[in-house]
């Protein structure tokens, strides 16, 4: 059994069933005057039908287990990622551009094993030179936050 | 004389000093883009969308056509020097342009693919400029069953045309098409897969999806290899095919453009497709297929011109049709409704500027790309060098930047880390994204124009089979998809015979 498109195939018959749910709720309408959640009803049922086919499918294939997707690759660095992406959008409208792109480069080239000084001159420099190229030459409007720049 | 007349005028649009400008940084960036492996045209075009924002719409098409040109010639070189193709329509020149550079022929193999990518690209405009006006007359005719039709044969041709699964294909397409439902329907003013959420009411934007899937997803992908490709080292002394060379190269390089340009015109087709088709033709045809995977110029000319020309003739659907051929042409139409110019056939007559200066741009982009391509080649195996985790980090941050700058809000940047992780996923199992992000462009277009058929049919399907254009192109979409079930039924019965014994059969 080939466990992965067997998992893709259950993620996606859940995204189906719940938007058919959810056109449903907007209306579908009728053929003559199709609803607002007419055409969402319609690949719905389209993502439903081919989801089956693909769990169907999935079955008689060689065995793929999804846990070896993620052995003898840096998966870690992946979650550190996309975990710092995320603090870096929920904390930039506080912190300011400028000191939370240099603490965002901090993390990353801390990751690429750098020495502390080049990670911290280099963050340094990546943050300064985007701000001038961005924020003052094509005056792209980042939040200032508390430094006030 | 009319076409003459309007070229003419685009020259005086496209050597303006402004649009030179932008040419140039389009085919440099392009050209860099190209060069570095795991970062294709499609991110490019997706991070640099939102920049183009503050420019006019003329100048920023440029840069972003430059920059679609400019990655097909950059990928040739890091798949003649480190055997990883720069980007996937490269893939095809790793076969025998590595070998060449292993033979001490790597300059030949750059030189070849530079002069034929120059050559492909000047035909396929002037093929561009005989096919827009014809193409946009046929346009006029077209009602909202001939576009829907044309939109489905699009997007059925790039899940056929799909090199992995079909049936995965057909599922990203499918969530491609719910993604475009989501913010306010413009028929009933109703909010459809909102959540509550005021800025989703807008819909999610184009710019936002394209980076995260395909900017952040790349570089999450690329992050966890733990090993790292080795540039060639091979001394590069001389750029110019010799006779022989040439004489191998031009019915390739002829061949080449025409199969590249007529395949980016058809949708879903496109610079991918068309090089592993020149390569097959090039290996029938030639008396030397034994030379082809061991250093076949041929197998180097042949492509690289097909992907160049077909990266020309997808402007083609784009601009006469508005209907974007592939995922890069997406974008662009993306880029012009933002700067409020709707492509289709009345671009010529509304925005001549804008359709005539890009396509005499082309010509100046493709002198540019020559100039480039060739003296700056050690420059370009240097930018191999820079290790990942320098990249990777400064990759992410533009990102950031980019989708910041589209609407000023931190809530686009949650949204595009989100569809990071999913462009992450979905290549960790094997789903392409070209169709998502297809069906995503075309998803409005394609539900406005059903309905608006269907509202006029008073709910008869049978408004799509009266019309001849949209009957025989909704035919095509059911031959194109019977075509691609049929394995799968041969494969079930072979299966169920083989399941069952012969007495019950």
């Amino acid at each position: 059994m080939d466990r992965r498109d067997m998992g893709a195939g259950v993620f996606c018959l859940v995204v189906a069933l719940f938007v058919v749910w959810r056109s449903g709720e907007l209306g579908i309408g009728s053929v003559s005057e199709p609803g607002a959640g007419f055409l969402l009803f319609l690949t719905s049922l389209c993502l439903g039908g081919l989801s089956i086919l693909l769990i169907a499918t999935s079955v008689r294939k060689e065995n793929r287990s999804i846990a070896e997707l993620w052995r003898n690759v840096a998966w870690p660095k992946v979650l550190l990622a996309v975990i710092a992406l995320l603090l870096y959008a929920v904390c930039l409208p506080v912190l300011g551009y400028l000191l939370c792109s240099f603490l965002l480069m901090v993390v990353f080239y801390s990751v690429g094993r750098f020495r502390t000084t080049t990670v911290l001159a280099s963050a340094f420099a990546t943050a300064a030179i985007s701000y001038v190229i961005f924020q003052l030459l094509l005056k792209v409007r980042f939040p200032r936050g508390i430094l006030g720049l | 004389m009319d076409t003459l007349n309007s070229l003419f005028y685009g020259f005086s649009v496209a050597l303006q000093p402004e649009s030179l400008f932008f040419v140039f940084i389009g085919t440099l960036l392009g050209t860099l883009i190209g060069v570095l492996p795991g970062l294709g045209p499609v991110a490019a075009v997706s991070i640099l969308l939102p920049v183009t924002f503050k420019l006019s719409t003329t100048s920023s098409i440029i840069m972003l056509a430059g920059l679609y040109y400019g990655a097909q010639y950059g990928g040739s070189t890091t798949s003649v020097l480190v055997n990883v193709p720069g980007e996937a329509s490269s893939v095809v020149t790793c076969i025998d342009g590595h070998k060449m550079a292993i033979q001490g022929r790597a300059g030949p193999a750059l030189g070849i693919a530079a002069f034929g990518s120059f050559i492909a690209g000047t035909i396929a405009t002037v093929g561009l400029v005989l096919f827009a006006k014809p193409l946009s007359a046929v346009a006029l005719s077209f009602g909202a069953p001939e576009y829907f039709a044309v939109i489905l044969l699009g997007l059925t041709f790039v899940t056929y045309l799909s090199r992995g699964s079909t049936i995965k294909a057909l599922m990203a397409t499918c969530l491609g098409l719910m993604l475009s439902n989501v913010g306010i329907d413009v028929l009933s003013g109703a909010p459809r897969m909102t959540f509550g959420m005021l800025q989703l009411f807008d819909g999610i934007s184009i710019a936002v999806l394209g980076i995260g899937v395909f900017g952040v997803g790349e570089v999450l992908f690329d992050m966890e290899k733990t090993s790292g490709a080795q540039v060639l080292k091979t001394k590069i002394d001389r750029y110019l095919p010799d006779a022989i060379d040439w004489a191998r190269s031009l019915g390739p390089i002829l061949r080449g453009t025409i199969l590249g340009f007529f395949s980016g015109i058809l949708p879903g087709g496109g610079p991918v497709f068309s090089t592993f088709m020149s390569y097959g033709i090039e290996k029938r045809l030639s008396k030397r297929k034994e030379t082809f995977g061991n250093g076949a110029i041929e197998g180097v000319a042949g492509p690289e011109s097909a992907n160049n020309a077909s990266a020309t003739g997808a402007f083609v659907p784009l601009l006469t049709l508005g209907i974007p051929p592939n995922v890069i042409m997406s974008l662009m139409f993306g880029a012009l409704l933002i700067h409020g110019v709707t492509p289709g056939p009345f671009l010529i007559k509304d925005h001549p500027d804008v359709f005539w200066g890009v396509v005499s741009s082309m010509y100046v982009g493709n002198i540019m790309l020559l100039i480039l391509n060739l003296p700056l080649i050690p420059l370009w195996v240097q930018v191999l060098r820079v290790p990942g985790r320098i990249l990777y980090p400064l990759i992410l941050l533009f990102c950031l930047i980019g989708s910041y700058s589209i609407n000023n809000s931190g809530f686009d940047l949650i949204v595009m880390v989100i569809f990071g992780l999913f462009g992450y996923m979905a290549r960790k199992f094997e789903f392409e994204l070209a169709p998502l992000v297809l069906a995503f462009v075309l998803g409005p277009l394609l539900e406005t124009n059903l309905r608006q058929s269907l509202l006029m049919s008073e709910g008869s399907f049978t408004i799509f089979f009266s019309r001849p254009i949209s009957a025989v192109t909704l035919g095509l979409v059911v031959v194109l998809l019977l075509t691609a079930a049929f394995p799968v039924f041969v494969k079930l019965k072979n299966r169920y015979r083989s399941a069952t014994p012969d007495d019950q059969i």
